[in-house]
């Protein structure tokens, strides 16, 4: 798939609904980005075994933060467009807590915190340092791996899917975790100190609780909707908004759009709203090209995010 | 600082994705970065790691100027990602690459000749028409303040982008 085809393809990957609202999906050349199966299970790093200090305060509860994490998908399956009935029958299944680490392709699905950087947590020397495959061994942030580039990025998800049809078939999710000890101050350069408290104040310090920083839920249901195969969104008040500010949490509630997606992508009872194939050279998205220029350049009138109704509790 | 976003939203070509990053300046990733070259795209060639779960994409660039640090005249960058057969993977926000592409490239050796693009699509500039432009659709951005005189990773004249890389210790 050349570039090309990739930046063609998302052109015309905004998707009109019915109803007048945009979403965006992902694309490969003509197809867009679905699952085939409507259950799709996921499984949650257990960081108390594999290392992450410092996600949701110093307390170590990954159950806790497993609920976290299971709350953001759910807003996906729980999709219910105002004023209508409920509309998808896409079940996003937690299988529990996992030791594993591996991301790729395993048909194994996770939601990882790496624990640090693998500059400090791979014993010098190993031999996975020079080959830059020490992230799914130790569990750590590999900044010299092209997949995780530098300590910048906070969070990626990896997607394997087949180049004829877009269907998915392997999803993970990492993200970018701290391993400095508490009271340290926030990291720049070492990891995210992911939380899961309330909105609010801006926390200060790692291992503060009752405050929020990089939110779990917030990211995780943003990331949870890349995992089922959609792409940003231009409005500002969609989950799929490519800006998060530290502390936000407006995400964490599907905006109208982002909800129209998921019914529309996997309506109840009928099969996945798929774009074509690049064999067939089926367009996709027809009718939304215009759409996403269109709301892209009314988004440089907007300056300010709009605060959405009802999305902090 | 929404309207600069919002503006590389509308220029960003690739598609969406699912990393996050902080903010980044183009000095910052010049000072990181263990070369910085102005180049073209010869080839590319996918293939299967060798722990048989992820593709990486092997894409060859002519060097046609070196603004920052070391590097030979052809160079390998390796990139997460791309299409093997039946099978696409996608890891987000890595850069992408069409063949006589004119690029600007902020690099990280790894061995030999062999490259990776520093800070993932961050540090890829597409060049034409004078313009240089990162692609970072796929890169949601947090936000943060800048140092000052400094400018975040965005669209601007190639001759500012060369002044930037150069001019900074």
């Amino acid at each position: 798939m050349s570039p090309g085809l990739w930046r063609a393809a998302i052109a015309a990957a905004a998707v009109l609904a019915v109803s007048g609202v945009a979403y965006v999906r992902t694309t490969a050349g003509n197809a867009c980005l679905y699952w085939g199966t409507r259950q799709v299970s996921y499984l949650v790093n257990d960081f108390s075994v594999n290392g992450a200090q410092e996600v949701c305060g110093p307390t170590i509860d990954a159950a806790a933060v497993q609920a976290v994490v299971q709350a953001s998908f759910d807003a996906w399956t729980a999709a219910v467009p105002d004023g209508q009935a409920s509309c998808t029958d896409l079940q996003l299944l937690n299988a529990g807590l996992t030791t594993s680490t591996h991301t790729g392709y395993d048909h194994q699905n996770i939601v990882v915190w790496r624990a640090g950087p693998c500059t400090s947590l791979a014993p010098a020397g190993d031999p996975c340092l020079a080959s830059h495959t020490c992230g799914d061994t130790y569990n750590c942030w590999d900044t010299s791996a092209p997949n995780h580039g530098d300590s910048k990025i906070i969070a990626l998800t990896t997607v394997t899917y087949s180049t004829r049809t877009g269907q998915i078939f392997d999803a993970d999710m990492e993200l970018n975790a701290a391993n400095a000890p508490l009271g340290t101050g926030l990291p720049t350069s070492a990891g995210f100190y992911f939380t899961c408290g309330p909105t609010g104040n801006v926390c200060t310090t790692l291992g503060q609780t009752a405050c929020v920083y990089m939110d779990v839920q917030n990211t995780v249901t943003h990331e949870a909707g890349h995992f089922i195969g959609f792409a940003h969104n231009p409005d500002p008040l969609s989950t799929m908004y490519p800006t998060a500010p530290i502390g936000d949490t407006s995400k964490r509630l599907l905006a109208v759009e982002d909800k129209q997606g998921v019914c529309d992508v996997y309506p109840i009872g009928k099969p996945p709203l798929t774009c074509g194939t690049n064999s067939s050279g089926c367009g996709c998205g027809t009718t939304g090209a215009e759409g996403v220029l269109g709301l892209a350049a009314v988004l440089l009138a907007f300056g300010r995010r709009r605060p959405r109704a009802g999305t902090t509790p | 600082m929404r309207l600069p976003l919002a503006l590389l939203m509308l220029l960003a070509a690739g598609p969406a994705a699912a990393a996050v990053a902080a903010p980044v300046t183009v000095e910052n990733l010049a000072r990181e970065a263990d070369a910085v070259v102005r180049g073209k795209v010869q080839r590319r060639e996918s293939r299967w790691a060798q722990d048989g779960r992820h593709i990486f994409t092997f894409v060859t660039v002519r060097v046609g100027a070196v603004w920052r640090g070391a590097a030979p005249e052809r160079i390998t960058v390796r990139v997460p990602g791309g299409e093997v057969g039946e099978i696409g993977q996608r890891t987000d926000a890595a850069p992408e690459f069409e063949d006589g592409e004119e690029v600007v490239l902020f690099l990280v050796r790894e061995d030999g000749d062999t490259f990776r693009v520093h800070g993932l699509a961050l540090g890829k500039f597409k060049v034409q028409k004078g313009e240089a432009r990162p692609v970072l659709g796929s890169i949601t951005f947090t936000k943060g303040l800048i140092p000052e005189g400094e400018r975040r990773v965005e669209t601007m004249p190639v001759d500012e982008l060369e002044w930037r890389v150069k001019g900074r210790p």
